[in-house]
């Protein structure tokens, strides 16, 4: 789980979630308490589901969605 | 712009009763300079030494290294922006420098800004080898500093000062020296002038930018802090600023982040592309990535941002260069990433992480984009320093600071070299 999924990525980490910010990964202190509440368990739901994904390329997680984006090495 | 940079040698710093250059001797009235530092009062206590290469001294607790220079015509100040200076776009007319010197000055960091919570880092962990000292002699003065008369302004602030304020002051009493010691050139012909004419292009000629990602102190002190590298005094995060070569050569881009300090982004490169400019390429442009950003979109986007202007400057080459590793060379790499997409050649010039005996890669992330790239090292410097006579930068050194120094293995966040322009002495072996 990461702000920055480019360097995962480039070194060829299997399973990237896409986090928040630098400062805070799994969250975000600029939203009301409810919402922030609600972005962080979707992330960390996210990260749960890609362990249970098989993959056979880095592969990234987008927490705003459902689905999953290949991407190439 | 067309920029004359009149340059007087210094062979020597000399103490004596007035402050003046003569013959390439640089006489200076201590006195009088350090009552122009004192005038300030956060600022506790201030002495001034000169070192020469070959000397037995050690500088420590460096805060800052500037080459003196100031406008003898044309608009503006050197060092714009910096502790009040006018903001005057610069890079025309005449700059006189004093080459062969710089200025350096040391003093301890308050660590903390009047919220507490937000903690600049140290210099001052005592008998720290890996952190920034410059040897003036022995195995380890690879430093350029080593090689250099350099003016040493020794500072300390009053207890209670905070590292915004402090930095303030600091910059203040450095340029206060620069314009008191590069103003005895005014009325002087110079030994030597260079004369950049960036207005004149040749049109068969590749057109290059110089593009270097510089860090912002704002994720760790707001957006109005005067810490960090500043341009024409801004230091927070923005989109790219386009500079002219000749305005950064006058000192726009100006203030230390970290241990990053004015001189190697000064006087590395841009002088070195402005004296090829209109011979074998046409130097169009700098343009000054900031780096620092909190999440990827918006490194992203910079990166998007700095290939449009390159592009819009018509350029066919790039030399992307960056000043911190970490997250910080994220930036860096998309940059070069979106260069390459619109069709600016690009070479990137870093320093190597440490590769852990083959196990690690030498760069934190990597993009198919990097085609070429040039090593400045790993920041190593694989010698014993040997102990010193003297100790400049603090007015009672730990003693500790005398002693033999074991060798510094480049490693990530190793600050001793800092080498990320290519201006170290030593070679791939060293490595």
């Amino acid at each position: 789980m990461t702000a920055m999924p480019a360097i995962p990525l480039s070194v060829g980490a299997s399973r990237v979630v896409r986090g928040v910010r630098v400062p805070h990964v799994c969250g975000d202190p600029a939203l009301s308490e409810d919402r922030d509440h609600e972005l962080r368990a979707r992330i960390v739901t996210t990260a749960l589901n890609a362990l249970t994904t098989p993959v056979s390329t880095p592969t990234l997680f987008e927490p705003d969605q459902t689905v999953l984006e290949e991407v190439a090495r | 712009m067309k920029l004359e940079v009149g340059t007087f040698p210094v062979h020597d710093i000399v103490f004596g009763t007035q402050t003046r250059w003569q013959d390439g001797v640089l006489s200076v009235d201590k006195d009088e300079l350090l009552a122009l530092v004192m005038e300030d009062p956060y600022i506790a206590w201030a002495d001034i030494d000169v070192t020469r290469p070959g000397d037995s001294v050690r500088i420590v607790q460096i805060r800052d290294i500037v080459e003196p220079k100031v406008k003898v015509s044309g608009p503006g100040v050197t060092y714009p922006g910096i502790s009040g200076r006018d903001v005057t776009t610069v890079g025309q007319g005449r700059t006189h420098r004093l080459g062969g010197m710089t200025l350096i000055a040391c003093s301890e960091m308050p660590g903390f800004n009047p919220d507490g919570a937000h903690w600049w880092g140290t210099t001052s962990v005592e008998g720290r080898s890996d952190i920034t000292f410059i040897d003036m002699s022995g195995p380890g003065a690879v430093t350029p500093f080593a090689h250099t008369i350099n003016l040493c302004l020794q500072m300390e602030p009053h207890q209670e000062s905070y590292a915004d304020d402090w930095n303030r002051a600091s910059n203040a009493a450095v340029l206060k020296l620069n314009d008191r010691l590069a103003e005895t050139t005014r009325g002087f012909e110079p030994h030597e002038i260079t004369t950049y004419d960036l207005d004149y292009r040749d049109n068969a000629l590749p057109n290059i930018v110089f593009v270097p990602a510089l860090a912002s102190a704002e994720y760790r002190f707001g957006p109005r802090t005067s810490l960090g590298t500043n341009v024409y005094g801004i230091g927070r995060l923005t989109e790219p600023w386009l500079l002219q070569p000749t305005e950064m050569i006058d000192g726009a881009v100006f203030g230390t982040y970290m241990e990053h300090f004015t001189w190697p982004i000064m006087e590395t490169i841009v002088p070195h592309l402005c004296s090829r400019h209109g011979q074998e390429f046409n130097f169009v442009g700098c343009i000054v990535v900031r780096s620092n950003w909190e999440a990827q979109a918006e490194k992203q986007l910079m990166a998007n941002r700095a290939a449009q202007m390159a592009s819009a400057l018509g350029a066919n080459g790039a030399i992307v260069t960056t000043n911190q590793r970490g997250q910080r060379f994220v930036e860096t790499v998309l940059t070069v990433q979106a260069l390459e997409r619109v069709g600016v050649d690009t070479v990137l010039m870093t320093e190597e992480e440490d590769n852990e005996n083959g196990n690690a890669p030498p760069l934190l992330m990597s993009v198919p984009e990097i085609v070429s790239a040039v090593s400045t090292g790993t920041g190593g410097v694989e010698v014993t320093f040997p102990r010193v006579d003297r100790v400049l930068g603090l007015r009672q050194p730990d003693p500790i600071w005398y002693e033999e120094k074991p060798p510094i293995h480049g490693r990530y966040g190793v600050t001793h070299l800092h080498d990320f322009y290519g201006f170290g002495k030593q070679g791939c072996m060293d490595f």
